[in-house]
């Protein structure tokens, strides 16, 4: 049995990412900010287990490692990820900046590194983090969100020098792009959830180690840088 | 009337050979120096050169500075102030090293360059230049491990200055993002394959060349278009 370490699951992508994945059979790990408050999550079943993370502080990081010491990890997807302010730029303070790039960018290197002797134990060995189209600097023309687009920006580079300091160690360091989906991030319009997970597992699952440091889409279409 | 140009961290490095550049082709320069006793050089430049403080660290100190340029024209703005990161691995990362390098990499440059905006927008030449590095490309195969936040930070730049330069196109703001190459700077351990003077001046051309056309882009010293 595989086994997925899905943070920010008690809602919108993490959330459809733990019932698909507790529907194919693995066992799930999801994280969430209150447990207690998250109820669809923990009634996926008894596969599923919800550990408390506030992905931004150092000591629920470790906390959580602690927790999950010895239990090998297949595939980890940091998903947790907030949209930051949607002012015009000269709206946009410092603490609206460091904030955002704190919980998309730095959360999910701390997150990765914590985890990385329960990646190197497991079978599959996948670091996948959640990115965006929004990151691309290359198909940006139409501007806007510059806070969120920087966080996923500084996200694909970090993730592809993760790539590479872990390539000896055989671990697929992966960025997702789940497309425009109905969550509460993009007050629920675009695609359903369901198509976006079930397309991203899809990519997922058909990953090979070449494609480390890269990025996939849950259409199966590559996106410039 | 003579151009201007403002560039920050103008005492040493990038910053001083940029300001030498300018002062020798008659501009007016604005040379920023976070230490105001280590200006010296930077006054020598050339004989207009304005010094004012200035700590990418510091919000108020960025609007201090804004306040101070007031409403006067800037043709050219120059943010060149920034920091290296010693990081050789992701577990050296820590958060307090990253709030402070993306604090000053990152979000003092796009600061500065929203609040000086009218001054661009009266300037004749319109360009806001961000300082930036091929460890920002992700698709030139560059393949220097470390240097997480440092990375991060000058993609996240790339990023908001070609974002700007899409909101800016109809003021005909050119945006553009510069790799310096490996220039012999404090940054770099002076360790490197060129002078501070040589990437300075093949920027400084490269900056005039570049045309509304060529807003958000992100070009070389050597006026080489770079991937992102």
């Amino acid at each position: 049995m595989s086994t997925v370490l899905i943070s920010g699951a008690n809602r919108g992508i993490g959330l459809e990412f733990a019932r698909q994945y507790a529907a194919d059979g693995w066992s799930v790990i999801g994280t969430a900010r209150d447990p207690a408050a998250a109820t669809e999550l923990t009634r996926l079943g008894t596969q599923v287990t919800v550990y408390p993370l506030e992905v931004t502080d150092p000591a629920s990081i470790a906390a959580l490692a602690g927790s999950l010491a010895g239990v090998p990890i297949d595939v980890l997807i940091a998903n947790a990820g907030v949209p930051g302010v949607f002012t015009p730029a000269e709206d946009i303070r410092r603490a609206d900046f460091i904030e955002v790039m704190a919980v998309n960018s730095f959360a999910p290197l701390a997150l990765a590194t914590a985890l990385r002797p329960n990646l190197e134990a497991g079978t599959l060995k996948i670091a996948a983090a959640v990115s965006s189209l929004m990151g691309s600097i290359g198909a940006n023309d139409w501007g806007t969100q510059y806070v969120y687009r920087a966080s996923k920006s500084a996200l694909n580079v970090m993730w592809g020098s993760l790539a590479l300091e872990w390539k000896p160690l055989g671990i697929t360091c992966i960025l997702l792009r789940p497309g425009m989906v109905k969550t509460r991030m993009t007050n629920f319009t675009g695609i359903e959830p369901e198509e976006s997970v079930t397309g991203t597992r899809r990519a997922l699952a058909s990953l090979s180690f070449a494609d480390s440091g890269g990025i996939v889409g849950y259409d199966g279409k590559s996106i410039p840088w | 009337m003579k151009p201007r140009v403002l560039i920050t961290a103008a005492n040493r490095g990038l910053g001083l050979e940029f300001a030498r550049a300018y002062a020798a082709d008659g501009w007016a320069v604005v040379g920023t120096s976070r230490d105001t006793a280590d200006t010296a050089d930077l006054r020598a430049a050339g004989d207009d050169v304005t010094v004012l403080p200035f700590d990418a660290r510091d919000d108020e100190s960025i609007e201090s500075l804004v306040r101070t340029v007031g409403n006067i024209p800037l043709d050219v703005v120059i943010a060149n102030a920034g920091v290296g990161d010693s990081t050789r691995n992701a577990s050296e990362v820590t958060r307090e090293m990253w709030t402070e390098i993306i604090g000053i990499n990152t979000w003092a440059p796009f600061r500065l360059a929203v609040a000086l905006r009218p001054n661009l927008e009266r300037g004749t030449h319109k360009k806001l230049v961000g300082i930036s590095s091929l460890a920002a490309s992700m698709g030139s195969g560059y393949n220097v491990p470390g240097g997480y936040i440092y990375r991060a930070s000058k993609t996240a730049l790339n990023q908001l200055y070609h974002t700007l330069s899409v909101e800016w196109r109809p003021l005909s703001i050119v945006c553009l993002v510069m790799r310096p190459g490996r220039a012999r700077t404090k940054l770099t351990g002076f360790r490197g394959d060129i002078s501070a003077e040589e990437s300075a001046t093949g920027m400084k051309q490269a900056i005039m060349n570049a045309t509304l056309d060529q807003t958000g882009s992100f070009i070389g010293y050597d006026g080489q278009q770079v991937a992102w």
